[in-house]
């Protein structure tokens, strides 16, 4: 991926994340072969959307979405 | 075999419905099946499947993206009790700070849209609903399952071809043979 500065990095035209949260959300993930497999515009929407929400290791996230009770 | 854990090549025939543990599994960074959830997302939106999605589903993200807020907001441990009554009292404070990302999963699904991607809500008429308003309770009755989690298994035997899922409570349901040629598909160790 293309860094701007130090720590900066463009996933996509537009979609612009400091190199901690790149880490975050799209470490070890296989951008570049998905990349290749999503018109540019699905790949864009991919990488704008997912990890938007930073979480905590322990959140169980099966457990959490759910009506809770009243 | 009906019932099957998520690794890359994992087949998702499509129409595949998402359970709301899947939605905020993607949505959501850091906790342990982030990756899988993400995985599971790329794989649909570059093959090009029709994901299904309910207004349930919606409203369940809601709830656990206003669940984090909260724990965010108070910083509490994440093993904090949260009902509606916390919620109303916090409401105000989760939206003031919190406002963009009690949007993201909604936020989302219209950006995939906007971009090509087949989203599609379920029930899609007015039988189906019907028909999934008859099977849910039968789930319950018949599986044990929470009304909630009935409701998303009719909805996927009733629209889909795959379901994909982060609850193993459907493990026993879809081994028992009662989904038929629906596929349930886990986000869970492997």
């Amino acid at each position: 991926m293309p860094r701007l500065a130090v720590d900066t990095v463009i996933v996509a035209p537009g979609v612009i994340v400091s190199a901690s949260e790149y880490q975050e959300r799209y470490g070890g993930i296989d951008l570049e072969a998905l990349r290749r497999r999503m018109a540019p515009a699905v790949f864009k929407a991919f990488v704008r959307y997912i990890g938007s929400v930073r979480g905590r290791e322990d959140l169980d996230v099966d457990a959490i979405s759910g009506i809770p009770d009243e | 075999m009906t019932f099957t854990t998520w690794q890359p090549g994992t087949a998702l025939n499509s129409p595949v419905y998402l359970d709301a543990n899947v939605l905020v599994g993607a949505t959501v960074t850091k906790h342990r099946l982030y990756r899988q959830a993400v995985e599971v997302v790329g794989d649909l939106l570059a093959s090009g499947a029709t994901i299904l999605v309910s207004l349930l589903g919606v409203q369940e993200s809601l709830w656990a993206l206003a669940r984090i807020s909260h724990l965010d907001l108070f910083r509490l441990g994440s093993n904090t009790s949260f009902n509606q009554r916390t919620y109303r009292r916090h409401c105000h404070r989760i939206f003031e700070k919190y406002g963009e990302r009690m949007s993201a999963v909604p936020a989302m699904l219209l950006g995939w849209s906007e971009a090509g991607v087949a989203v599609a809500s379920v029930p899609k008429t007015d039988s189906d609903f019907l028909a999934v308003s008859d099977l849910t309770p039968r789930y319950m009755r018949q599986c044990g399952l929470t009304p909630g989690d009935a409701a998303h298994l009719a909805l996927a035997k009733t629209h889909a071809r795959t379901f994909v899922t982060a609850d193993s409570d459907f493990k026993s349901v879809a081994e028992s043979g009662l989904l038929g040629d629906l596929v349930v598909v886990h986000l869970g160790p492997r």
